[in-house]
């Protein structure tokens, strides 16, 4: 029997186990005969085996698990992360500060299936009067009178396969703020919630607690009064919500 | 005889014969073993990095509007009324826009030519906005030129002192009112200047029968709604023709056969080649284009002898003999459509082709005359220069040209050098005009003989007006600016009358103020919001009185001497070839053939037989001295003594694309009384033919795939002939929950014509791609929507079947149940949905489905931002990646769009609210789409037809798609 030289690694130490057995079985055999050089792997490479094998066994599940969670930090949902912007707008200062309401600029969310971004024109409506030259607003000024658009970076988006329609969110009782967060708090938006599909199908099969009276759907602030339960079953007869969960619902 | 099942099958190439490349965009070549383990090693290499796709999306980019226009809201959809024209003649388009981009064509209701409905054609317009293969800028002799220098050329053209003497303007058939008064004025500022109209496949010869008979130029309308024996000789008016979508429709609405006392109209089809129509017939004769008009004579003597009329020549039915005769075989046929139309007098009609000759067409109109159909009424013709004898050809400017008198040619987007017939050799003639200016939407055969080559406005970029058959004007309005700054005819011809910088929209809009000047605003916008302007259809002329000079030359037309004929006709998707070539038309199975990518010789059984030729053998054809060549196709019922081949092919590009097919202009005559026989020779070569069926006859498996019968059996026994529907008993439960709402189909095959547009139209509503030719060859078509085309009856009579076949939506749908990652799964409201984002494309289902309408997407076929195509994609549907399984989806993205909207506006959702786009587009009617549990939905009232049967009913997958028995009418008196 021939053999190699110990501690050739980890990659080995299946074979390493198997032949350290064989190594000391042979010293029982050769007492005294040591001459005939040191064992193939020390004593610790069984430990290393052991634990190799522990951590393949835990990979199957870890591994996906990982996987799993990943995809949920907000690395990758984009959840609380700031995207840089052409322009420095401030929500907390236009939505609550000056209380101007969300549909004065995002106007096609009650209409459309998008919530729409406002025109620059609808920026320069009040800026060409207010802060007329402040060096914040300087990029919406020069994409205004040069005639290119102002290009901001998405912040709340959802992947190109899912068919998420504003209006029908708004008729049927859902407020901004559910799944926007409260954006009148944010200096800069971010993403609140990662839009995975157990986001959306969570509400969809049970839609009660997060329905509002139309009045209040731009209402960052409103909390139902007494029972939220009872509120949602209510609200949901009134607005005759039956949200689907076909694929075909969000996916065409 | 052999069975017909041998007829459609592919060529089998020897293995000597190599597999030509056309069209390899996509795919890889064929892979070797070692190539292929090369590529599985970097697979698995690279999936590692699949990990990599775990990580964030990458960002994207918002640009609002800097203003928003008022009608503008990001995410709907606008619909604009415009107008298309083919042959100068208009039909009313509706085109849908999502944020300045035309996406979607469908036809406008308000337009009688329309009536709703649009063509195959119609919808490729959206694809030819986009062809990456646009001509961009302007060249003179191939080098970038300035567009001054182009105005400067026309100018010089348009100098008042040259009277327009040396020049020539070439431009397409047109009814549009403003350049009519543009042609006059420029004719009354430079009289000596030649106008041509360019139409390949011209009315002339319809025109002359009418001015023959009725003395001026008048067209035929035919209402068939109000006949009941319907004959035509040479005509393919269900798919062919200024107005075909609305005779189709009213076509079927006299067949649609609500219960069994309906009554049903009997069609009579006589022709050369199967066509549309002829697979439509109840009775169906099979003549070489020259028997034509002796058919004609045939048919008027028997009426004529029946009817006598006023001023009609007493010796007639002798006059007639010698060429009726000449079908003395056929007699038993001519007396009996002679008899039919005779009992059922005031309620015929009899249509001619337009290639038929003027005497023909003259008879036609005698006969009309003579039963005093009331189908038919004649108007004035809407066609600029209709009324001239010479209209439409192209000898006038072949002999300028030849005696290099041309100083300054103006083509306007008409590829001449290719549509035209070969023996005026314009091709080589074009390049001795000494200045020669192209505008156009490609560069072809023309463009490159031309000096300047300059882009054209596609229709979706431009205003005009154009009119219908019946008059009913439409104005045309742009989309989209112009992409690549293209002119429209209307602005060149002002350059030529001497405007500075006009602008196609002024001068619609002065002109159509000086019409209407009190009103003019108002009626600017209610018409461009109906799509026509009120009150300009043509009045109808009563009764035109007829005379009969005509006689002499319909006796002299006599059948050409032996040989076999040669047929040139226009093909059902590609017309004359000067549609833009799109993929989306190139990738149709034709109606008839279900050849795609490629036109063929198409022959009888019999002379194939003859010839001893089988499918896809390449035959040489030659004529005056030109030679083509091209494979085989053997359709049965085709005339035994005549070749058929569709014009339309074979357009080369100056890009040096290769064209597909083989140009039937080749063997076209400028004269084709004085041409020269058809040689045919077998060259022993073998040529792929692109089927997408191969199976020709239904077999055995008749009863459970297309149910068919006649109008008499049915009477007798109406609920006999469908087998009950029963819920077959099934191992897998049914406790899935049920929404109020189910949504279903029916196709009434009484009404489908075969026709094909809805198959263009899926395409384009649910961004399908096309494969190219390779992948046809390959069997990976993507088309969600096939037409299924059999043939029943006997090799000389064969009766035409078609099917249109999409998912049917199986309420125990077996491609459901073997999907590993439940990609394919049953909805609530009845709808088998495809999960893209879950699929990982074992193709499991579609092995499963019985129906075989599932489509997997072999490769990336979408090229994205590479290719301006990418903005003809319609926004509310996936586009599909590589390895991804697709099918109909019964259009969701409408469904969900409908409910939405139903929903949000606080109102119940109608009937009509919800239709497919291939309900949408087809002419017939004969899709149906809705609410199967709405009891007032029309789909409700359908399936409970007598006629109503499920395609494979015995496997009890239940599908929701229901069709209509088809019916024939045969008259007793033939069988």
């Amino acid at each position: 029997m021939k053999f190699r030289p110990p501690g050739t690694g980890l990659a080995r130490s299946a074979r390493a186990e198997t032949l350290s057995v064989e190594v000391e079985i042979a010293h029982e055999e050769t007492q005294g005969d040591k001459a005939r050089g040191a064992a193939l792997f020390p004593i610790w490479s069984t430990s290393v085996f052991r634990l190799v094998l522990v951590l393949g066994v835990l990979g199957v599940v870890s591994i996906p698990a990982a996987l799993w969670a990943w995809e949920r930090t907000p690395y990758v949902s984009g959840v609380s992360m700031l995207r840089p912007q052409p322009v420095k707008f401030d929500h907390r200062h236009h939505a609550r500060d000056d209380g101007i309401a969300c549909m004065y600029c995002h106007s096609d969310a009650a209409r459309s299936a998008s919530a729409g971004m406002p025109a620059t024109s609808l920026c320069m409506g009040c800026h060409s009067q207010i802060w007329t030259n402040s060096p914040e607003l300087a990029p919406v000024r020069q994409a205004y009178f040069s005639d290119a658009p102002l290009a901001w970076n998405r912040v709340t988006r959802l992947p190109h396969f899912v068919y998420f329609n504003h209006s029908i969110h708004v008729a049927k009782g859902v407020g901004c703020v559910t799944c926007h967060g409260r954006v009148d708090r944010m200096a800069q938006v971010y993403p609140v919630e990662p839009f995975t599909m157990d986001f959306c199908l969570d509400c969809h099969r049970a839609p009660d607690a997060r329905l509002r009276p139309l009045t209040e759907i731009t209402n960052m602030e409103w909390q139902p009064s007494g029972s939220p339960a009872e509120s949602g079953a209510r609200l949901r007869q009134q607005l005759n919500v039956q949200p689907p969960t076909d694929c075909t619902t969000c996916h065409r | 005889m052999p069975p017909l099942t041998s007829f459609g099958s592919r060529p089998r190439l020897d293995p000597g014969v190599p597999e030509f490349d056309a069209q390899q965009e996509h795919a890889p070549s064929e892979l070797s073993r070692r190539e292929f383990l090369y590529l599985s090693g970097a697979t698995i290499a690279l999936s590692s990095q699949a990990l990599l796709g775990c990580t964030r999306a990458p960002a994207e980019k918002i640009f609002p509007y800097r203003v928003q226009p008022p009608e503008i809201v990001p995410g709907r959809a606008l619909h604009y009324a415009s107008a298309s024209t083919l042959d100068g003649y208009g039909t009313g388009i509706v085109v849908e826009s999502h944020e300045g981009r035309p996406t979607k064509i469908e036809g406008n209701s308000a337009h009688p030519a329309s009536l709703g409905a649009s063509s195959a054609a119609q919808q490729a317009l959206l694809l030819e906005l986009y062809d990456p293969r646009r001509i961009r800028t302007v060249t003179r002799g191939g080098l970038p030129a300035l567009g001054d220098d182009l105005t400067r050329a026309l100018r010089a053209a348009g100098a008042l002192e040259r009277r327009g003497r040396g020049v020539h303007l070439v431009l397409g058939a047109s009814s549009s009112p403003l350049l009519a008064r543009q042609l006059a004025m420029l004719q009354s500022k430079l009289p000596e200047l030649a106008v041509h109209f360019h139409v390949p496949l011209s009315r002339t010869a319809a025109w002359q029968g009418s001015r023959l008979a009725f003395g001026s130029t008048l067209e035929a309308r035919v209402d068939l709604r109000r006949a009941d024996v319907v004959v035509a000789i040479g005509a393919d008016m269900l798919a062919q023709g200024p107005e075909h979508l609305a005779v189709a429709r009213a076509f079927a609405d006299a067949r649609r056969m609500r219960t069994s006392t309906d009554a049903m109209n009997r069609l009579y089809v006589v022709e050369t080649s199967m066509s549309v129509t002829g697979g439509m017939a109840d009775h169906r004769l099979a003549l070489v284009p020259s028997q034509m008009p002796a058919f004609a004579a045939a048919l008027l003597r028997e009426l004529a002898v029946a009817l006598g009329a006023a001023g009609m020549p007493g010796d007639l039915a002798a006059r007639l003999a010698a060429q009726a005769d000449t079908l003395a075989s056929h007699g038993a046929f001519v007396r009996a459509v002679a008899r039919d139309l005779l009992t059922q007098r005031g309620r015929g009609a009899v249509l001619a082709g337009d290639h038929l000759p003027a005497a023909a067409h003259a008879a036609v109109h005698a006969m009309n005359a003579l039963l005093g159909n009331h189908a038919l009424s004649y108007a004035p013709s809407p066609i600029i220069g209709s009324e001239q004898e010479s209209f439409g050809s192209l000898r006038a400017l072949r002999e300028a040209l030849a005696a290099r008198a041309v100083d300054s040619l103006i083509v306007l987007d008409r590829d001449l050098a290719y549509a035209s017939a070969a023996d005026l050799e314009l091709e080589s003639l074009l390049g001795r005009a000494k200045e020669s200016i192209y505008f156009g939407l490609f560069a072809n055969q023309t463009s490159a003989a031309c000096n300047y080559r300059a882009p054209a406005a596609h229709v979706l970029e431009s205003w005009s007006d154009t009119r219908s058959l019946g008059g009913t004007t439409s104005i045309v309005q742009p989309m989209i600016l112009p992409l690549y700054g293209g002119q429209t005819p209307s602005e060149v011809l002002a350059v030529l009358i001497g405007a500075e910088q006009p602008s196609a929209h002024e001068l619609l809009r002065d002109f159509w103020r000086e019409q209407r000047p009190n009103d003019f605003e108002s009626f600017w916008e209610t018409t461009l919001s109906r799509g026509t302007v009120e009150g300009t259809e043509i009045a109808p002329v009563t009764s035109p009185s007829l005379s009969w000079g005509w006689l002499r030359q319909l006796v002299e037309s006599t059948p050409a001497p032996g040989g076999v004929e040669l047929n040139l006709i226009a093909d059902t998707r590609l017309h004359d070839g000067l549609l833009g070539n799109s993929p989306w038309l190139l990738e149709l199975p034709c109606p008839v053939t279900k050849q795609c990518w490629g036109n063929a010789a198409l022959i009888a059984p019999a002379l194939a037989r003859r010839l001893g030729v089988s499918n896809g053998q390449v035959l040489e054809l030659t004529r005056g001295g030109r030679t083509v060549a091209l494979p085989a196709l053997i359709v049965p019922g085709h005339a035994d003594a005549a070749l058929t081949l569709a014009l339309g092919w074979g357009q080369k590009y100056e890009s040096g694309q290769e064209s597909f097919g083989v140009s039937g202009y080749r063997l076209m005559a400028s004269n084709e009384q004085a041409v020269a026989p058809l040689q045919i020779r077998v060259t022993g070569q073998l040529d792929e033919l692109a089927l997408t069926q191969d199976t020709m006859s239904l077999g055995e498996s008749a009863d459970s795939i297309l149910l068919s019968s006649t109008l008499a059996d049915y009477q007798k026994a109406p609920k006999a002939l469908t087998p009950k529907l029963k819920r077959p008993l099934s191992m897998y439960a049914s406790d899935a929950p049920e929404s109020e709402r189910q949504w279903g189909m029916t196709i009434d095959l009484n009404a489908c014509t075969g026709c094909s547009a809805c198959v263009v139209a899926c395409q384009a509503e649910n961004n399908i791609p096309s494969v190219g030719k390779n992948g046809v060859l390959k069997h990976r078509e993507m088309h969600w929507l096939r037409v299924d085309r059999y043939l029943g009856g006997s090799e000389a009579a064969p009766r035409v079947l078609v099917e249109p076949m999409a998912c049917q939506h199986c309420e125990k749908a077996p491609c459901e149940y073997v999907c590993p990652t439940g990609a394919t799964t049953h909805s609530t409201d009845g709808l088998n949905q495809m999960v893209y984002n879950r699929c990982v494309g074992t193709r499991f289902c579609s092995n499963n489905c019985p129906y075989k309408v599932r489509r997997f997407n072999w490769f990336d076929y979408h090229q994205g931002e590479a290719s301006p195509r990418e903005l003809a994609e319609n926004p509310e549907v996936t586009v599909r990646a590589r390895g991804v399984m697709e099918k109909c989806s019964y259009c969701v993205q409408r469904i969900r769009k409908a409910e939405i909207a139903a929903k949000v506006g606080h109102r119940p959702l109608l009937d009509q609210d919800v239709r497919t786009a291939c309900e949408q587009a087809c002419p017939t009617q004969a899709i149906r789409f809705g609410d199967i549990n709405d009891a007032r939905s029309e789909v409700a009232a359908l399936r409970q037809s007598e006629r109503a049967f499920q395609v494979l009913p015995e496997l009890g997958a239940v599908p929701r798609t229901r069709y209509l028995m088809k019916l024939t009418n045969p008259n007793p008196e033939l069988k």
